[in-house]
């Protein structure tokens, strides 16, 4: 089959919604017959395959929810950790990071965990501490007081660990010096990508969507794994090589 | 018969085994029924009921009303209404299940608060979803006799009772009732299905003959729960297949034809029985007897969710070898899976807890990205950008204040007005594009039209719109429409901008001189003269 203008419209169609997380297709009949047209017509969906391609994107899935898509860090769809409002400080970063990852974690203690499809509850003061109590295992208890670090090298668990759970700004309210806004800010922003879903029924309580287990199982943790195994290599190296130089 | 074991004669544990299987009486090879392969189904069909009897226990301990409230009862109440809807479009959310508990708990305890009756609610579906360990399955151990060398094996069995699942065509969360909690219903074991709805039709028909009502409402329901355990069956595979066909690929080449064929006949002929019982029930319904009636009509309607769901299932059997073959096409140049997927506790969360701050850093950035996933580039709505740079700004508020404040009000209304629009259209009209921003500008101050204050305002806005064109950033308005419509409407719909390093040297403004072409191409070429820097706007002009 050759492609027409109209199939090249058509692409373009499905990959604007693919753009908007919050869409579905079984809420659009538009939406559904180009996503049809993607798993059902091997030319279109290679035409639409290669488009994205050169924008840096690639097909994470093409089910029920709709054409989830992932993207490569120099894509300019990519959405970086600066673009989250407020996250001016090194520490806010590392914090978000920790969070967005334990949320993972949390949610699928196992790998076969990811391939089961029911929703995984979460609420804020739970998980804050569930993180906390892991990061505390993490802190040596020796008679003559722990060693502080020194600037930029202190341990991801001790930056989480210094914040408090809760703090309140003068109006009451959480502010961004506690850990409980980070999570609920964290899952806020997850909620905006289609990713989380507040319960109706209980404050503070939201439940991971399966846009976001696709992106956690697709490519995520996945990613996430390579950059601790290389730099695990790296320090080995690293270390390998001091050994070998000293007479 | 010699009374069981004789530890002492020999003491080891399986001399005392072969002692027990020699002794014990029952007529069956090992004597007890323990020993056979069916018992460990049978003890995990037991346990399906093991959380409900929890939650009964649970209970006890909330500061509620002494026994009011039947948590057995709502545990089965809330299975049922889930199973009623699934399948539906409008499947049970767990709103739908707490508001029909707290309806049922305010019935028993009158006198206690609408936030206890809330309070009991949430807590029988919470048990069922198993909250208390986010949602996992419940985990039972077990001891198996059944081998053949006759040892103890310890059996872990998992199942959920309720699910809630993402639903593709819904803005919320429904529940879905596991294979497992129907099956509890049914109070069978794993069954063939086609085998026993045909029983359960049998016995329905019989019971409808004799005009034995009562018993024929719950062979009703246990057809229906039948129906629905065949739509969970296919519903599985479909899933399956369409996930990854590799794990089903052996499933389908051996048993899904045959089980296909056999559900197609199988629905055929109950959709032909559904009717007749149907057409029986009427006729009882017809003969107005008071007694039968309330029955009759609870018969009637399980009959006709049955025949819908039949007709639907029928409808998921045609389109199954379909399924198949497009998802056979479709994922046969697919790259192979991960074939191993990394733990996300172990071997990604917990070292990222113990990487550096710069490392952290580093993972937080791409872990982001990765799970963002494409998001479009957002341009800014041109009148905020305006108004935020005309704008005197606010005393900063306390930190954290701010933070929440939810936008209850609109927006605020565009303050451009259409005469400083108009000035900046006009001077592109008159210079023509490519062009220099210091032309432009100059167009602007010499506009016949406008007045003084026009002219500089239209000038702004102008140079506010070649700004935004040569480097959009980050908007809150719908897309940028907004501010991409503005532009378009002064510049024109594919305007470029770019700067070769030259210097505005209009008195007045300062910055770059840069080229706007009316788009990317003529951009690659255009070379427009700048106002030079000795002349004064009307020698220009």
């Amino acid at each position: 089959m050759t492609l027409m203008r109209d199939d090249h419209v058509d692409i373009g169609v499905l990959v604007a919604w693919a753009l908007r997380p919050n869409q579905r297709p079984g809420r659009s009949p538009e939406y559904q017959r180009v996503l049809d047209r993607y798993r059902t017509i091997a030319e279109f969906r290679a035409a639409t395959d290669a488009v994205l391609h050169g924008l840096g994107a690639e097909v994470l899935s093409d089910g029920d929810f709709g054409l989830v898509l992932g993207v490569v860090p120099e894509s300019p769809l990519a959405f970086r950790v600066t673009d989250m409002p407020g996250l001016y400080k090194s520490d806010h970063k590392v914090i978000a990071g920790l969070i967005l990852t334990g949320l993972a974690a949390f949610a699928y203690p196992s790998a076969q965990e990811l391939d089961e499809d029911r929703l995984r509850p979460v609420e804020v003061a739970e998980f804050d501490v569930w993180l906390r109590d892991l990061c505390e295992r993490l802190r040596s208890h020796e008679a003559g007081g722990e060693v502080i670090p020194e600037e930029g090298l202190d341990a991801a668990w001790r930056i989480y660990l210094v914040m408090p759970s809760l703090h309140l700004s003068e109006t009451g309210r959480l502010s961004n010096k506690c850990t409980r806004y980070w999570i609920k800010q964290t899952l806020t922003w997850l909620t905006g990508q289609g990713m989380a879903r507040p319960d109706p029924l209980v404050d503070d309580r939201w439940t991971l969507t399966e846009r976001f287990r696709i992106h956690a199982k697709e490519i995520a943790l996945e990613r996430a794994y390579s950059f601790i195994a290389e730099l695990g290599r790296r320090q080995a190296d690293a270390a390998g090589a001091d050994q070998g130089g000293q007479p | 018969m010699e009374p069981v074991a004789d530890e002492e004669d020999d003491g080891s544990a399986g001399a005392n085994s072969r002692a027990v299987l020699e002794v014990l009486p029952g007529g069956r090879p090992g004597g007890l029924s323990v020993y056979e392969a069916s018992f460990p189904p049978r003890v995990a069909a037991f346990l399906r009921y093991s959380p409900v009897i929890e939650a009964a226990q649970a209970a006890r301990r909330r500061d509620w009303a002494d026994g009011v409230y039947d948590i057995v009862t709502l545990a089965l109440t809330a299975i049922d209404l889930v199973v009623s809807r699934q399948g539906f479009e409008e499947e049970a959310t767990r709103a739908d299940v707490v508001s029909a508990l707290t309806g049922l708990a305010a019935l028993a305890a009158p006198d206690r608060t609408a936030e206890e009756h809330a309070d009991v609610a949430r807590f029988v579906i919470d048990f069922l979803l198993n909250r208390q360990a986010h949602h996992a399955k419940f985990q039972y151990l077990t001891s198996d006799y059944s081998s053949s060398e006759r040892q103890h094996q310890r059996r872990e069995v998992p199942f959920s009772l309720l699910e809630e699942r993402d639903d593709a065509a819904r803005e919320e969360n429904v529940l879905r009732a596991t294979a497992d909690a129907i099956n509890a219903l049914i109070g069978g074991l794993n069954f063939d299905v086609a085998d026993e709805q045909v029983a359960t039709e049998l016995v329905l028909e019989r019971q409808l003959q004799r005009n034995a009502f009562d018993s024929a409402v719950a062979s009703a329901e246990r057809a229906r729960l039948l129906s629905l355990s065949l739509s969970d069956q296919l519903d599985r595979l479909i899933k399956q297949t369409r996930r990854d066909l590799r794990m089903v690929e052996g499933e389908w080449a051996s048993e899904v034809p045959g089980r296909l064929d056999g559900a197609r006949d199988h629905i055929r002929e109950r959709l032909r029985a559904e009717r007749a019982l149907l057409g029986k029930v009427q006729d009882a319904i017809a003969s107005g007897d008071p007694l039968l009636l309330a029955a009759a009509r609870r018969i009637a309607e399980l009959l006709t969710e049955c025949q819908r769901r039949h007709e639907d299932l029928h409808r998921r059997v045609i389109d199954a070898r379909g399924v198949f073959l497009e998802e056979q096409e479709r994922q046969s140049f697919r790259p192979p899976a991960s074939i191993t997927l990394p733990d996300p506790h172990r071997q990604v969360f917990l070292p990222a807890l113990e990487l550096s701050q710069a490392h952290a850093i580093d993972l937080a950035e791409r872990f982001v990205t990765d799970m963002w996933g494409p998001v479009a580039p957002r341009l800014p709505r041109l009148y905020r950008l305006i108004n935020d740079l005309w704008q005197q700004r606010e005393k900063t508020a306390p930190e954290g204040r701010s933070e929440e404040e939810p936008e209850l009000s609109d927006p605020p209304l565009p303050l451009i007005r259409e005469e400083f629009i108009a000035v900046a259209i006009r001077a592109v009209h008159a210079v023509g594009l490519p062009a220099r921003l210091s032309r432009l500008l100059a167009a602007c101050e010499a506009d016949a039209e406008a007045g003084e204050s026009a002219r500089r305002s239209g000038g702004e806005v102008l140079n506010l719109a070649v700004l935004w064109a040569f480097s959009p950033e980050e908007a809150d308005d719908e897309g940028g429409l907004i501010a991409g419509d503005l532009v378009g409407r002064i510049l024109g719909p594919r305007a470029a901008v770019d700067s070769d390093g030259s210097s505005l040297a209009l008195p007045g403004w300062e910055g770059d001189d840069v080229i706007v072409a009316p788009d990317s191409d003529s951009l690659a070429t255009a070379l427009p003269a700048p106002v030079p820097a000795s002349r004064t706007l009307q020698e220009v002009l």
